[in-house]
């Protein structure tokens, strides 16, 4: 069971920090920047 | 538990409020003329239209030259350049006017050294041949555009101000092995939809690894959302050259309306196969509960409408791209792409397929096909039956499709 829980921390972290930078990507790609 | 209807109505809203996004990108003003003119021609003091081409006049109305302005096609949309040719017949100089080119591949094209080289040419004998200026690889949809729109321009010129009649090299229809590859993957991905059990299996493993091969690396041309975006923005590529993404977005609609499951993401996709191999690496299955799956889905449904939103107020289709695949495939891409490409990858180590399952704008796509069948087909035949119930709960959020098919 706790490991479990800690998978799913993990997927989280790593789906959120895709997310992250999805988002930073399109911004940089509307905003133009380098 | 969210009923289809509601998810019907929010894809209603999103679409309306896409709609006024692109009626409000396509109402701003055409593309100012003058500043790239006056570059090319300093010192000039006016620019007249006639006959197609833009007379550049300059102190006391001497005539400087002539500049023409053809759009091409390109990746994104339509390109436009300015080209100047003086009294004397030389190209004067190159400038863009307007590209919609994925940043990425607009800086790999290096079109200021092939403008460069171009400069000083007399009209009648340049040197089109891009490969022969910059060597560019994995540009060639952009680096072919920019060619199109400078030869048009010339040939225009040197028609009104020269009487030079310069016959633009004819387009052939383009039906090669990258769109036969495209048929034979949806036919493999037909057959196999049919089947059962270990030939199934081995038909997605070869479908995928050949989808990885040709449509990424070989031909660097899946299904992007820079491309869907375009097509809804009204830029068609020509069909003569650009029958391979009518073939796979004709393919992933209909085998989503017949199959019930696109069959481009399950059999055909590059990006798809390229995680299932680090998946297999990897061996582990991490099964996310479903309150993380649900959060995902939402969150990448609104990075697509908000990338499509963007794309459309500005008009330029390209930009909505967020997907790692030119990282991938084309070895070309930002930090931050290669960076996504690298979480990617090793998420696929852990969690079957995380792109498709969660982050892919193709999925959002295939739920809007799939929910507006469901309810086309509801809406004639009265309340669903429990077979239909069935499938909307397997198909609905909180479930990893990618891996449903094995």
């Amino acid at each position: 069971m706790r490991r479990l829980r800690i998978a799913d921390w993990t997927a989280l972290f790593l789906g959120l920090l895709t997310f992250g930078v999805i988002v930073a990507v399109l911004a940089q790609n509307f905003l133009g920047i380098e | 538990m969210k009923k289809p209807p509601a998810r019907l109505l929010r894809v209603l809203l999103a679409s309306v409020l896409l709609v006024g996004a692109l009626a409000y990108g396509r109402t701003r003003s055409a593309p100012d003329l003058n500043t790239p003119v006056e570059e090319i021609f300093p010192g000039s003091q006016r620019i007249e239209l006639q006959r197609g081409i833009h007379h550049v006049y300059g102190e006391a109305g001497a005539l400087m030259g002539w500049v023409g302005a053809e759009e091409a096609n390109g990746y994104g949309g339509p390109m436009l350049l300015v080209v100047g040719v003086d009294t004397l017949g030389q190209v004067a100089g190159v400038r863009v006017v307007q590209q919609r080119e994925t940043p990425v591949f607009w800086r790999m094209v290096r079109a200021p050294e092939y403008f460069r080289a171009i400069t000083g040419s007399q009209f009648d004998s340049i040197d089109y041949e891009y490969q022969n200026v910059v060597a560019v690889t994995g540009a060639t949809i952009s680096a072919d555009a920019i060619v199109e729109s400078v030869r048009s321009s010339v040939a225009r010129v040197a028609g009104v101000a020269f009487d030079v009649n310069l016959p633009l090299p004819p387009k052939p229809f383009e039906f090669g092995f990258l769109e036969l590859t495209i048929l034979a993957l949806f036919a493999v991905g037909i057959v196999g939809h049919r089947l059962r059990g270990p030939i199934r299996r081995r038909l997605r493993w070869a479908g995928q690894l050949v989808g990885f091969l040709v449509l990424g690396f070989w031909e660097n041309s899946p299904i992007t959302l820079a491309k869907i975006t375009a097509f809804l923005s009204g830029y068609l590529p020509d069909p003569r050259t650009g029958m391979a993404i009518y073939l796979l977005l004709g393919g992933f609609l209909l085998t989503s309306v017949f199959y019930g499951r696109n069959l481009y993401c399950l059999y055909a996709c590059p990006f798809g196969a390229a995680q299932r191999v680090v998946g297999a690496i990897g061996g582990f299955r991490l099964k996310l509960p479903p309150w993380v799956v649900r959060l995902m889905e939402g969150a990448r449904n609104v990075v697509v409408f908000a990338a499509l939103f963007m794309a459309f107020i500005t008009l330029q289709p390209a930009l909505a791209s967020y997907e790692p695949f030119a990282a991938l495939f084309a070895l070309h891409g930002t930090t931050l792409q290669w960076f996504l490409l690298f979480i990617v990858l090793t998420g696929s180590l852990l969690i079957q397929t995380p792109w498709c399952n969660f982050f892919c704008p193709m999925r959002t796509f295939e739920l809007v096909v799939l929910d507006t069948k469901r309810w086309w087909q509801g809406s004639r035949k009265g309340p669903p039956g429990p077979v239909e119930k069935a499938s909307k709960a397997s198909t609905g959020a909180g479930d990893q499709k990618g891996g449903s098919e094995q």
